[in-house]
């Protein structure tokens, strides 16, 4: 009997033994796959959604990506199924007293475990395809997408199976075996959440934007983030099957040594090898010594101190390593055997947490040399920040739209050599962050800030003259290094400072090259009507069919020729709504254009307007005789306290102060409602760009007008700072003599403790 | 033959097997003996080529038996936790060995099972644990390899199915020279099959000896001397291994042949001189008492 004959015996018998794993596994997946995919086609077909998007949502759901996480589970229990013996110090002395050597051993369990899946999956594949052609919906390339992501299946199957069977050899205990191989396949991505824990509490300059330049060796560290990372770095390309291809191989190879050098007699014992006690003890005692630190900001960030940091940071760290130590140990009384290490452990961890704490490696303060740049790109968070940026991806369910973080995607596109006012607004913003290097010492001094805030109610009088200016403009910079490296810095600099460079970024074609997507969505024929609609959300306007291209057309050179300047000194005339193709069908409102706002001296598309019928040229305002009252609430010295304080110890009564009321009515207050009308900007575009438009603060203005159907309806409007009409200011002051109170006139005093 | 020299094998901080050198010819039953924790499982899973060797080898007729399957074909182990697949019957089994092992004999084996009464179709997790030793041996044997190696085999198994066990051994070794090596901590149940027995003890082998020889080779006397003149001449001329007076009865246990011993006997003046057989037991501790072991604290 050849080896070949004694390997396919056991391979038979070993099957044969498998045959409820395999039954329950074809079970699940015909359900999941070619089930919920006939659920879905009826559900399309009962809408009346056109072939194309059916089309498009078919691809959706046969690709891979949201049942992948179920391959890899399975990886895992199939692994411990095939090679679970190992563990068992009985079934080890059969199978390794066996007239077979352990590489012969590993082919077969590997093969009894992965041959089935793929004849499973394969079969599955082909009844979706079934689903697909009965229901009268092949070709179109549906065939394609089953087929790659059955051979993508395949191998996210074995890249989790042989990160598994890795794990098991290096155990003695299938338990610590599955946490190992949790650990293998989740650690990295865990570590680095720790770290963007860290960094997002500890940095002010911490940008959320993470690098999407995914180095393929991370992938290796990474496996459980593997498809999802490298598909939305380099997408459905050749590129992505041979790099999972390769990653897999290299797990497997590693997998088949670890297998074959492992002594038959750590079946029983925690770990085969008492080095790897250190290795896996330490790094977790790490880890959770700095996740039992941070554990208090996400129950109450503002009441986190140095000292119930250390006392938490400590605290997990020995429970880790003495619960490490009990199941590494199997023994109870070893709980604080290797107590130098824990010290170690501790030690470490307390620098890498000193690190993000106290800023001591100047992570705030970091402006790279110029010549270590390559280059560098800005996203001006404060503008434009109701635009959408997207990707057509050809893999989303619908539209093949994904749509993705704007700023991340500004900063991935842009790429400016011209880093002057860039480093410009890295010096403000670094000049504008906190100086206190102790992120103690910050949380501790905000809370003084609000406590004193909350005791404190500043007087903030409406006056004509503007006050300091306190507004701030937020900013994120990615830098490209010489050295390969991508960085990330979020800033938020004076406005009245920053102006001057970020005008200088917003006007350059490259920044609106970036920013703008209008001329991608050129030519698709996504939509299936563009509307204007105005301040009231009422629609004035609609373009449809070849109208549409054109006004994009129009409407991209005018967004690629706005400047800073007219975003401050103007406000939007019309919004812009795209509505989609196949939306109302699908149950939901998508609007790509969402954001886009049509500006008074949008000459190209105004005049494309126009040319179609529009009536574009005022900006759209209540006329006067729909206005049936005004009603002005100032809450400006709402809470004004009766003894000003700046120490929050100190205690004092208080007496809360209502806000006052000014209403002014159509019969006799017509000039002043005119007045009011003219200057007011309306709720819809109050909040465009608004960052450059300082308002009248702490004024609640509504203006009450007659509907067409004869209601009453309202809108909410704000003024220009230092437009408010003199008439208005002086009523407001004379209802606070008068104590016309907008609460019913009621009015309420408490007291605090008195010292 | 089975040829072990200076092989160790250390678990963590402490060795199992120290240093031992033994061999095992062909065509005979080996007794392995020691108390629990001796290193006779250990041992017996080296030859089996489950476990690496920290020093030393171990080959099977001059080939290393680990990571050798050529070599391992011609080794059947039966561990002392004889493990079965959930829920198999002997059929089960029966046919999984047949797969791995070429020259299985299924029609002795179905023989075998009708013989020990036990079911051919009957789940094994239902049998008693005499009854799993039983299958376990029956499977060992039908698949006719040149070496048995046995783990406490016999424990378990009622004296009857004990003695039905040893005809079979004795038939196998008869027909075809199978070598069983069969590893027990009782020395009473080896005695009678076995031909060549080594003690293990604290990972070392004490002795490992022909027991033909060894029971050839020591004997007790029972006798009375004339005189202590008699007594000294006599003594003074054997090879002594222990000797015990009770008054004037005198219970020597001497090294050498029954030859010697006649011809030393009749030099001597007795009033009453016998030659008593001796034990494997017996045998055991003398041998032992020698070496300065305290053998009665090491074998049960």
């Amino acid at each position: 009997m050849t080896s070949r004959t004694l390997s396919l015996n056991l391979f038979k018998g070993e099957c044969k033994r498998r045959l409820w794993l395999y039954a329950l596994t074809l079970v699940v997946f015909i359900a999941l796959q070619p089930g919920a995919l006939l659920m879905d086609i009826d559900r399309w077909l009962m809408w009346g959604i056109r072939p194309a998007m059916m089309i498009a949502n078919i691809k959706g759901t046969v690709a891979i990506s949201y049942i992948g996480i179920l391959f890899m589970i399975l990886a895992v229990i199939y692994a411990t199924v095939c090679y679970g013996y190992i563990f068992s110090r009985s079934r080890v002395d059969m199978y390794h007293s066996l007239p077979m050597n352990r590489n012969e051993l590993f082919v077969v369990n590997y093969l009894s475990g992965l041959l089935p899946f793929m004849a499973i999956e394969l079969m599955v594949s082909l009844l979706q395809m079934c689903v697909v052609l009965i229901k009268g919906l092949g070709g179109h390339g549906i065939g394609n997408v089953i087929f790659s992501t059955y051979i993508y299946s395949v191998f996210l199957f074995m890249l989790a199976y042989s990160i598994t069977i890795l794990a098991l050899s290096l155990c003695g205990n299938p338990v610590i075996g599955l946490m190992l191989s949790g650990a293998v396949m989740l650690g990295y991505e865990f570590t680095e959440m720790i770290i963007s824990w860290y960094s997002n509490f500890c940095f002010q300059t911490h940008s959320y934007i993470s690098s999407e330049d995914y180095p393929l060796w991370k992938l290796v560290l990474s496996p459980s983030s593997f498809e999802n990372r490298l598909g939305n770095t380099i997408g459905d390309t050749p590129v992505r099957f041979m790099v999972l291809i390769a990653v897999t191989v290299i797990y497997t190879l590693l997998a088949a040594f670890l297998y074959r050098i492992r002594p038959s007699e750590s079946a029983g014992k925690a770990v085969c090898y008492k080095i790897l006690q250190p290795i896996i003890r330490m790094p977790l005692v790490v880890i959770a010594a700095l996740s039992g630190g941070i554990y208090l900001v996400f129950v109450s960030g503002d009441v986190m101190t140095a000292g119930w940091y250390w006392m938490l940071f400590a605290f997990a760290g020995i429970l880790t390593h003495v619960v490490a130590e009990i199941v590494l140990q199997l023994d109870f009384k070893k709980a604080i055997r290797h107590w130098q290490q824990l010290i170690i452990s501790l030690a470490v961890a307390a620098v890498i947490a000193c690190f993000f704490l106290y800023d001591i490696g100047g992570y705030d303060r970091y402006i790279p040399k110029d010549n270590k740049v390559s280059s560098a790109a800005i996203a001006l968070s404060d503008i434009d920040m109701d635009i959408s940026s997207f990707e057509f991806t050809g893999r989303g369910a619908g539209e093949d739209i994904e749509y993705i973080d704007r700023t991340a995607y500004i900063l991935r596109e842009m790429k400016s050599e011209n880093n002057t006012a860039i480093r410009q607004l890295a010096s403000l913003g670094v000049a504008s962050i906190d100086p206190e290097r102790s992120v103690f010492k910050r949380i501790e001094k905000q809370r003084r800030q609000e406590m004193t805030y909350d005791g404190v109610y500043y007087s903030q009088k409406i006056s004509s003259e503007s006050s300091e200016d306190n507004r701030k403009l937020s900013y994120t910079i990615r830098y490209d290094l010489t050295n390969g490296r991508t960085v990330y810095r979020t800033y938020a600099a004076s406005l009245s400072e920053a102006y001057a460079p970020a005008e200088a970024i917003y006007d350059s074609a490259e920044y609106k090259e970036a920013s703008y997507q209008i001329d991608e969505m050129i030519g698709k024929g996504l939509f299936d009507k563009v509307t204007l609609t105005d301040s009231f959300y009422d629609e004035v306007f609609k373009l449809s069919g070849d109208d549409i291209d054109t006004f994009l057309t129009e409407l991209d050179k005018d967004m690629k020729s706005m400047t800073l300047k007219r975003i401050v000194d103007e406000y939007p005339i019309y919004q812009v709504t795209g509505i989609m193709k196949d939306s109302e069908m699908m149950g939901y409102y998508n609007d790509m254009l969402y954001g886009y706002y049509i500006y008074p001296d949008y000459t190209n598309t105004i005049a494309f307007l126009k040319s179609r019928g529009a009536n574009v040229d005022t900006v759209q305002r209540l006329a006067p005789d729909r206005i049936d009252h005004v009603e002005i609430t100032d809450y400006s010295r709402a809470n004004d306290p009766v003894i000003l304080y700046e120490d929050i110890d100190a205690k004092a009564s208080q007496q809360f102060v209502e806000p006052v009321k000014v209403m002014y009515n159509e019969d006799e207050d017509k000039a002043i409602i005119k007045e009011i009308n003219d200057i007011a900007v309306y709720d819809h575009f109050c909040y465009v760009n608004s960052i450059f438009k300082p308002y009248e603060e702490n004024l609640d203005i509504n203006i009450f007008y007659q509907t067409d159907n004869g209601f009453l309806n309202s809108v909410y409007v704000r003024i220009p700072k230092g437009k408010l009409p003199e008439k208005v200011r002086d009523d407001i002051e004379k209802a606070y003599e008068e104590g016309d109170y907008a609460n019913n006139g009621e009015i309420y005093a408490t007291s605090t403790i008195i010292d | 033959m089975i040829e072990i020299q200076g092989l160790s094998k250390r678990f963590d901080d402490f060795y199992a097997i120290n240093g031992i050198s033994a061999t095992i010819e062909e065509g005979h039953v080996f007794g392995l003996v020691g108390t629990n924790g001796a290193g006779k499982s250990t041992l017996l899973r080296m030859i089996a080529g489950v476990l690496k060797p920290t020093d030393g080898q171990v080959t099977v007729d001059g080939r290393q038996v680990y990571e050798a399957p050529e070599v391992k074909k011609d080794i059947f182990y039966i561990s002392d936790e004889q493990y079965y697949f959930a829920n198999s019957t002997p059929e089960d089994m029966k046919n999984y060995y047949k797969g791995m092992y070429e020259k299985f004999d299924e029609s002795r084996f179905n023989d075998l099972l009708g013989k020990f009464g036990l079911g051919t179709n009957r789940r094994i997790n239902t049998f008693s644990k005499g009854m799993k030793k039983q299958l376990s041996v029956i499977l060992g044997v039908c698949a006719n390899t040149k070496y048995l190696l046995c783990d406490e085999t016999f424990d378990g198994l009622d004296p009857v199915m004990r003695q039905a066990v040893k005809k079979i051994f004795i038939a196998e070794l008869e027909d075809r020279a199978m070598t069983p090596i069969i590893a027990s901590h009782n020395l009473r149940e080896l005695e009678d099959i076995c031909d060549h027995v080594g003690l293990l003890h604290q990972g070392g082998i004490l002795f490992s000896k022909d027991l033909d020889e060894m029971k050839l080779g020591i004997h007790r006397l029972q006798c009375v001397f004339g005189s202590d003149e008699d007594k000294d001449s006599f003594l003074s001329g054997l090879n002594i291994m222990s000797h015990e007076e009770r008054g004037s009865l005198h219970t020597v246990t001497v090294r050498g042949t029954r030859e010697e011993l006649e011809e030393a006997l009749s030099k001597t003046h007795t009033v009453f001189a016998e030659v008593l057989p001796l034990s494997l037991e017996e045998i055991f501790i003398s041998e032992t008492e020698v070496v300065g072991y305290d053998i009665k604290n090491i074998i049960a």
